[in-house]
């Protein structure tokens, strides 16, 4: 199909014209709601912003002081490795365990499949602020049931007065588990769809050949789900990089800030000590780096779809 | 192509354009020039609506009716009244008082009045000040964190304190009959509760360990400080100058407290909640939470409940008790400020106080003179609270102080030393560290 420019203002309001129109409502919501608030903070980075310049509109220009600020701040930086060390858990954990959960599927019956399946989307359905309230219920000191189930199970001995909240390393344990049980779902139904598209012809003539089941899912399905586990791990690091609700609401951070991920310790910054010209830096380098991995997925995607897959 | 180029960037000229001018607005406040030189006895203001935000558990229902009506007979508008809670209210009332449309008054604790005061955020009341007073002299510890170099920013609206509310029933049964007046006495007392209860969730005395109101308590009766005021205005904070203060605090609450409550708040579980079902024979809570208790568990009456101020370690008298309680801040970005002036005039009268705060919350009003007219009214069963009032201290004046709670690393310093994942220096060193930088 050829599309010629269009040589006359006639031919472009016949042909793109109507699609300008039409974009011109959600590019001005788009505008609106995420470039002039983007824009707002690139320029509060710059600034000296805080809780005064809220109430009486003083503020000063700081130049990059907020950015030496940040880079010579040994929380900021353990914050930095905090949370690439706890996105890679999450990565890790979610993929695993949806990667198993994918494959069970393809071997249940069509009853227990539909049942995993109905579980598994009510599972990420839940909204993640709900799910992390009655996590905290869970695993209360005194009162929880998780708590309870553990003690019961005699193994690590007496658990329940603990509180998982105010130990750093438990505290993660909690909301890594919470973070990994509502992303699971996602990643084990794409890949499941993946996996039902390997054609049992391979299967059938590796089974032939006296392989294992073993060596036929390592060698003959994996190599096949590479492409959609490689999709899927792209996005799973930028939405685990960027969790808040969970964190915050689980441990707000503490004990002491050692939970404190970048978004956690940005919020904090921003909106608790209301230091906002830093807090505004610290997001802008956040979202640079978050940039840089959206455009290892956009690259990724482009390529994908030009190498007819 | 070009063409296509050249109206897209157009186009997003003209919506940026729009979209900016939109939010040029940044609020030059009020037209506060316009008010009178007194709060005038009535207005007409028939249609117009007055934003009030009120502090959880701060005023009950029939006080602020009580409020409302007088408020519409004396100026036809109409106060809608929003209650809010304390977790992440710094932030809340921050970011709300910064909008060109803030609530018009606004209810907050004296602890954290210092702060908003020093930013900015509440309007100058300094030359309404003998107006709203209506002839009272306030309690210093509600007036002064509200005034910032001899300008007044807030108005007291009552106070309260903590004292002990214990189950008068259960100690009874446990050998006690008399409420005890030092501290000896006070451990032996609980030890004999303890003994009589020996279920593994049951606490003699429930005390969560991030209540850092009794944590200040013990560094206070210790003869400490948590932040002292230099010569040239800044401050130190002194945390770490009070380790006996602090190890007492965590032996205290070792003792008698279940393990389960080191590192949560009164809030959650709610410490009123655990009383009345049974598991704890004391707690320590302001007083409005025994109407909490009672409603929770309705087999209890005020006959099971007794209240005492806790008693010194040093021996003599009662441990010097955190004058709690709050004022009401007039938003300096408000439309309605002569309104919240009403309002607020209303809210400190003589009537209000003694009727409702006292008479029907049993809180402690806002100025001397009435505090001592209603002394003789006070009922047996919280008498431990006016008695602890008598000996009271206030949290440092420092406007960097609101950053303090907000960050909760007082609480963070308690419940560390209660549950002994720090040790009292360590625990104190770290927040010495963190609170210099708020309070500096």
């Amino acid at each position: 199909m050829t599309q010629k420019t269009p040589k006359s203002a006639r031919a472009f309001a016949d042909r793109r014209l109507p699609a300008l129109l039409l974009m011109t409502p959600g590019g001005i919501l788009l505008t609106a709601v995420t470039l002039v608030p983007l824009a707002v903070m690139i320029w509060m980075a710059f600034t000296d912003y805080n809780r005064r310049s809220l109430f009486t509109g003083a503020y000063d220009m700081v130049g990059f002081d907020n950015f030496i600020g940040i880079l010579t701040n040994e929380e900021f930086w353990w914050s930095f490795i905090r949370t690439i060390l706890f996105t890679a858990a999450l990565v890790i954990g979610s993929l695993l365990i949806g990667v198993a959960i994918s494959h069970l599927m393809t071997r249940l019956g069509s009853k227990m499949r539909i049942l995993v399946t109905i579980v598994l989307v009510f599972t990420w359905a839940m909204p993640n602020v709900a799910a992390s309230l009655v996590w905290n219920w869970l695993f209360q000191p005194g009162y929880g049931v998780f708590n309870w189930i553990l003690t019961q199970l005699r193994v690590f001995g007496d658990m329940t007065n603990t509180d998982w909240g105010s130990n750093t390393g438990l505290a993660f344990t909690s909301i890594w588990l919470l973070v990994v049980w509502q992303a699971v779902p996602f990643l084990a139904m794409t890949i499941y769809a993946a996996e039902t598209q390997v054609s049992p012809e391979y299967k059938e003539a590796a089974r032939i050949d006296g392989a294992s089941e073993r060596r036929i899912y390592f060698n003959v399905t994996l190599p096949f789900l590479q492409p959609t586990i490689l999709l899927v791990t792209i996005l799973s690091v930028i939405w685990d990089f960027n969790v808040f609700n969970q964190i915050w609401l689980v441990s707000h951070g503490g004990p002491d800030g050692t939970t404190a991920t970048l978004g956690v310790f940005t919020y904090i910054t921003a909106f608790v000590s209301f230091d906002l010209g830093t807090g505004a830096a610290l997001a802008l380098i956040t979202a640079l780096l978050l940039a840089g991995l959206t455009s290892v997925y956009i690259r990724h995607l482009i390529r994908s779809g030009e190498d007819d897959l | 192509m070009r063409k296509i180029m050249r109206v897209a960037a157009f186009a997003t000229a003209g919506v940026a354009a729009l979209a900016l001018a939109g939010c040029g607005s940044a609020g030059t406040g009020a037209a506060s020039d316009d008010l009178p030189d007194s709060i005038p006895e009535t207005v007409d203001a028939a249609g117009e609506t007055l934003t009030v935000w009120i502090m959880q558990d701060d005023y009950n229902d029939a006080t602020l009716d009580a409020m409302k009506t007088e408020f519409t007979e004396r100026t036809g508008a109409e106060a809608d009244v929003q209650i809010q809670q304390w977790d992440g209210i710094g932030t809340k009332l921050s970011t709300a008082l910064g909008t060109s449309t803030p609530p018009d008054i606004v209810d907050i604790g004296n602890t954290q009045v210092a702060g908003y005061a020093a930013n900015g955020a509440l309007m100058d009341v300094t030359k309404y000040k003998d107006d709203l007073a209506q002839g009272n002299t306030w309690l210093s510890g509600l007036e002064d964190p509200a005034t910032v170099d001899g300008t007044l920013y807030g108005i007291p609206g009552f106070a309260g304190n903590r004292a002990v509310i214990y189950n008068k029933t259960m100690w009874a049964a446990a050998g006690v009959n008399a409420a005890p007046t030092t501290w000896d006495e006070l451990t032996s007392a609980l030890d004999k509760v303890k003994a009589a209860n020996t279920a593994s969730d049951f606490s003699a005395l429930y005390l969560p360990g991030q209540h850092f109101y009794v944590g200040l308590q013990f560094v206070w009766d210790h003869g400490g400080e948590i932040a002292t005021q230099n010569d040239d205005g800044s401050w130190t904070s002194t945390a770490s100058d009070n380790i006996e203060a602090l190890g007492e605090w965590q032996k205290f609450q070792d003792t008698y407290s279940v393990a389960s409550a080191d590192t949560v708040f009164t809030d959650s579980p709610e410490q009123e909640q655990i009383f009345a079902d049974g598991k704890a024979g004391a707690i320590i809570a302001t007083n409005g939470s025994m109407a909490t208790i009672l409603a929770a568990n309705p087999e209890l009456t005020d006959a099971d409940l007794g209240s005492f101020a806790l008693p010194s370690q040093s021996g003599k008298g009662t441990q010097p008790v955190m004058l709690g309680g709050s004022d009401w801040g007039i938003a300096a970005k408000s439309d309605n400020q002569l309104l919240a002036l009403i309002w607020a005039q209303i809210a400190t009268s003589d009537k209000i106080q003694k009727d409702h705060v006292f008479g029907d919350q049993g809180l402690m009003p806002n100025s001397v003179e009435v505090g001592e007219q209603i002394l003789p009214d006070v009922p047996a069963v919280k008498s431990g609270y006016f008695e602890a009032a008598l000996t009271s201290r206030a949290t440092p004046a420092s406007p960097g102080w609101t950053d303090v709670e907000s960050a909760g690393i007082l609480k963070d310093m308690f419940s560390t030393i209660a549950s002994g994942a720090a040790t009292p220096e360590e625990a104190a060193a770290t927040y010495d560290q963190k609170a210099a930088a708020y309070l500096k």
